[in-house]
């Protein structure tokens, strides 16, 4: 199937860069684990979904598969169709890229560059300075790109206060560590790195860390095993002691469901 | 035939081409449930582990 290469190839590309690729068939669970894993060695997410029914939440049964949606960081659809790796890339590029979505005046070219470069704060601190501009398009302009700036680092701050409020602290680490530098100069990179330390010296969230680095291991075992039970009970093992040596955390939740899964 | 032809060809011309894809600024995407998942490892592929991402979903069958 074409396009299940293609979504491994998305994978490996764009993970890193925060993109999830998840396919969804009606098929069952062990058919998807031979064609689509073994044969074709898919890495990303795959889910059986025999009724059908979150296909019909999106498509209303209106299209014929297979069909791809691109989802932004928003949770808002961008684009949609029967999958096609151009128009695909094209759309990643600009969910991934920041714009400021129009251009601005010469004057604030360089701040347009920084932001377009991810390094949202420069952007913020060199429209400064025309914000009292005579030039009444250059005045908005500035205004423009603070405001895009700042509504940016709210998005952000959001959002990692939403993963911080799940406690995913693998999550909201790596965010924070990234803010102080990407919105240098705006509030949101002060508040990231007090959080940042607060969070730091939490025992519990050093908890949740190591714990999941535990079940990131189990998690290899189980993968190693492909399946096979006596190799299994290690992986099972692993779970179930870690479930025990952290109770209460995010990690410990889902490795008991995953020692469950597996029989234990 | 020459007519069928026609009405083949304009048909074609019609319809946006194969209507194969279109870019929206569309709705929210509706948050995910299925039945069983493959290949899942620290993040479960919920609301939390799609928070700030950028995700495709493509909806297939391998035959």
């Amino acid at each position: 199937m074409a396009q299940v290469g293609h979504l491994t190839q998305l994978h490996e590309k764009y993970y890193d860069k925060g993109l999830r690729v998840i396919a969804i068939s009606k098929e069952s669970t062990s058919l998807l684990q031979s064609k689509v894993v073994d044969e074709k060695g898919g890495k990303y997410w795959i889910a059986s979904d025999p009724s059908g029914e979150y296909w019909a939440h999106f498509a209303d049964g209106r299209v014929g598969i297979p069909h791809t949606y691109v989802v932004d960081a928003t949770g808002k659809i961008v684009g949609e169709g029967v999958p096609n790796e151009g128009r695909i890339e094209e759309l990643l590029a600009n969910a991934f890229d920041p714009a400021l979505g129009r251009d601005v005046h010469g004057m604030l070219k360089s701040a347009a560059k920084f932001y377009e470069k991810g390094q949202v704060g420069k952007a913020w601190s060199a429209a400064e300075r025309y914000l009292e501009h005579d030039d009444r398009e250059v005045k908005a302009d500035a205004l423009f790109v603070r405001e895009r700036a700042e509504a940016y680092a709210a998005w952000m701050r959001k959002v990692t206060e939403g993963a911080i409020a799940d406690k995913d602290y693998v999550q909201a680490m790596e965010d924070l560590k990234d803010m102080p530098k990407m919105f240098e100069g705006m509030e949101a990179a002060a508040w990231a790195a007090e959080t940042f330390k607060t969070l730091d010296a939490d025992p519990a969230v050093d908890n949740e860390l190591k714990a999941w680095k535990d079940f990131e291991k189990a998690r290899e075992k189980e993968l190693r095993a492909e399946g096979n039970e006596r190799k299994l009970k290690p992986a099972i093992t692993a779970y179930e002691r870690l479930a025990k040596k952290y109770p209460g955390t995010r990690a410990a939740g889902l490795a008991e469901a995953a020692a469950k899964r597996l029989g234990g | 035939m020459r007519l069928l032809a026609t009405a083949a060809a304009l048909a074609l011309l019609t319809l946006p081409a194969k209507a194969e894809w279109r870019n929206l600024d569309g709705q929210k995407a509706p948050e995910i449930k299925v039945k069983e998942w493959l290949n899942t490892g620290r993040d479960e592929p919920d609301a939390d582990a799609l928070r700030g991402k950028v995700w495709i979903i493509e909806f297939f069958a391998t035959w």
